[in-house]
């Protein structure tokens, strides 16, 4: 932000008004009839702190519960969510020096679903909002994250093919399990792949405070060392010259990324490409700069995954496509860019 | 960095304000068939029902004009078809059951917890009210009754029901029992048969017969192909939409056992016995007809 500061923040409310305007018309849209101007009563009389100053007027009850209860919290959840994948997708990114990376990089999705199959053919119930289906699935995407680094680590640091190779090796044994799983209790199979589509359609308030606090801590984290992570990508051997403590910020940013990534996956489900694509996006724009790249990422991720489940919601009538869907048709042709743009880069 | 601190605390904050709706002291308290204690209201009259043996038990006690909103798979009697659909009745749809604005949520057990309790915590009152024995089905059906203001349609409905089960059972109750295999699916999609704890199960034993997953554990058994070819049952019972005789016939293990040989095989209109509602005694009646063609007259 040294550069053009002005212009930064001026980029950075603009995105903010973006987003909060976005989950102003997320709340406005539906097909329950509540009127717009109801809408914003609501919203405008349920604002902490403030909302009890403000009389806006009579609204009906179902623009309460309807607002408030439903689509609020899915419209949130939704932001938080999208804002914590993109942020993981850049540290991870920037971590592995690696374009494809994504936060379900060294086996998160994997760990996930198997924790989540596991839960489903248990039945595990829930508790407190949140499901029991999303508490296994982020037990078991912390878990192999952390059997992932432990193989990658060796001579005192851990190296990055190692890291990538573990996480690719140990995901696809996961998947493997998970389709054991899914042979053994076939009743439960349509379950299992809906879960993993990934979709926001039973957000609860208690599970967005969870995320909000997991993103909270996550963010922070990750935006502190920023400067460092901006040095280590110029090279680690440069970056320990210069002073870093590269394998504990490693460490510390792994920690981070995955903690929002599995809280994520156990929140919605899987859902491919925003982690991968709004981190590219945003470079475009800002640069390799990870102080930039971070606020950058979290408020358009926000927004993309906000616009894609507003539209998987309204897109069919009766049906609501997972939102994993829309990031997925929408993700991957910009991945196949990626890809043929590096291999014009390589040869 | 700042603004988005602020965002994150008023969102925070915002989750505070989430309890703001007690539910009204007037209407009555009902237990619904998992214990839970629910308040509705004394005379709803706005229904929506999340099974399909809910849907028929509302049309079945004269209710059906107060449903606003069934779920895609609610196709009894055919007037359901034309109400407004929430969702699947494994996946409701929050948003179309909110259209709806419904005073009173009949729910069946394949509700996700977390739709529950969304629905819960914006003031619906839901009751679940699918029953997985055949007292639980008289159970539900007086639950019903009563959280709609039908008890009294509800109770002659139950007594109607009953003695029309004691009749048929009356038809087959000294003649020698037909072992029987309910099919729910074959092949790819698992054997599953349904085991003692279903209503299915009841069903079979009042009709004559004995399935042969009797000693099986559980409402659903995924059944070995050995364990069935032991058994031999005579007569097989599927779903008309799973095919007939003709696609056993054509299937290994299957196409061993007497009940294909000797083509001892019905396809029926499974609805009849699977959903736990009012049209189970027709169910009964096919199924005696079925295992017991002479004593029943059929």
């Amino acid at each position: 932000m040294k550069t053009r500061p002005l212009m930064h923040m001026l980029i950075v409310s603009l995105l903010l008004f973006l987003c909060l305007s976005g989950i102003v018309v997320a709340c406005s849209l539906g097909k329950a009839p509540i009127a717009f101007d109801d809408v914003i009563k609501v919203l405008l009389k349920h604002i902490p702190g403030i909302g009890g100053f403000i009389h806006p007027g009579n609204y009906p009850d179902i623009a309460v519960r309807g607002v408030l209860l439903i689509r609020l919290p899915r419209a949130v959840l939704s932001l938080l969510v999208g804002a914590g994948l993109a942020c993981a997708g850049a540290a991870f990114q920037g971590l592995f020096k690696n374009p494809m990376a994504d936060p379900y990089f060294v086996g998160v999705s994997a760990g996930a679903a198997f924790g989540a199959s596991i839960a489903i053919v248990l039945g595990v119930s829930y508790f407190m909002g949140i499901s029991g289906t999303g508490l296994f699935a982020f037990c078991f995407a912390l878990a192999t994250v952390f059997v992932v680094y432990r193989l990658a680590w060796g001579g005192g640091r851990v190296s990055t093919l190692h890291l990538v190779l573990a996480g690719v090796a140990v995901s696809a044994f996961l998947t493997a399990c998970v389709s054991l799983v899914m042979a053994l209790n076939r009743q439960k199979m349509a379950q299992i792949i809906s879960w993993t589509m990934g979709s926001f359609q039973y957000s609860t308030w208690e599970e967005t405070g969870i995320f909000a606090v997991v993103l909270l801590v996550g963010f922070s984290g990750m935006f502190l060392f920023s400067r460092d992570l901006n040095v280590m990508i110029s090279g680690e051997e440069t970056a320990h010259t210069l002073g870093v403590p590269v394998e504990r910020i490693k460490l510390i940013l792994l920690v981070l990324a995955s903690f929002v990534g599995s809280m994520a996956v156990a929140v919605s489900g899987i859902i491919w490409f925003v982690g991968l694509i709004v981190p590219h996006a945003v470079r475009l724009v800002t640069g390799p700069d990870h102080k930039l790249l971070f606020p950058y990422s979290a408020l358009s991720g926000g927004l993309f995954l906000l616009c894609a489940d507003v539209v998987s919601r309204l897109l069919l009538t009766g049906e609501q496509l997972p939102v994993g869907i829309i990031t997925a048709l929408c993700g991957a042709p910009f991945f196949l860019y990626l890809l043929l743009k590096n291999k014009q880069e390589r040869f | 960095m700042k603004h988005l601190v602020l965002v994150l605390m008023l969102i925070c904050g915002t989750i505070g304000c989430q309890q703001e709706h007690p539910p009204s002291p007037s209407g009555i308290i009902v237990t619904d068939i998992r214990g839970r204690k629910v308040r509705i209201p004394s005379a709803p009259q706005r229904i929506v029902s999340l099974a399909p043996s809910n849907t028929e038990i509302v049309f079945a006690l004269g209710k059906g004009d107060k449903l606003v909103g069934v779920t895609n798979q609610c196709d009894y009697p055919s007037r359901a078809r034309l109400l407004p659909k929430v969702g699947d009745f494994n996946r409701p749809n929050m948003e179309l059951i909110l259209a709806g604005n419904p005073d009173i949520i009949l729910a069946g057990n394949a509700i996700p917890d977390k739709a529950l309790h969304i629905l819960e915590s914006a003031g619906f009152p839901v009751i679940i009210s699918e029953a997985l024995t055949l007292d639980g089905i008289f159970t539900t059906i007086g639950l019903i009754g009563k959280s709609i203001g039908a008890a009294a349609p509800a109770g002659a409905l139950v007594s109607d029901m009953q003695n029309k089960i004691t009749a048929i059972h009356a038809k087959v109750a000294n003649s020698r029992r037909v072992s029987c295999y309910y099919m729910i699916s074959y092949g790819k999609e698992g054997n599953w048969t349904v085991g003692a704890h279903n209503f299915i199960d009841e069903l079979i034993t009042l009709a004559g017969g004995i399935n042969i997953a009797h000693t099986m554990r559980g409402p659903w058994v995924n059944m070995d192909l050995e364990l069935l070819l032991s058994h031999n049952p005579e007569v097989i019972i599927m779903d008309r939409s799973q095919g007939g005789l003709s696609v056993l016939q054509n299937l290994p293990f299957y196409n061993r056992l007497d009940a294909v040989r000797q083509g001892r095989v019905y396809s029926i209109d499974a609805d009849l016995l699977s959903r736990p509602g009012p049209r189970i005694t027709e169910g009964l009646a096919l199924l005696a007809g079925i295992l017991h063609p002479m004593e029943t007259g059929e």
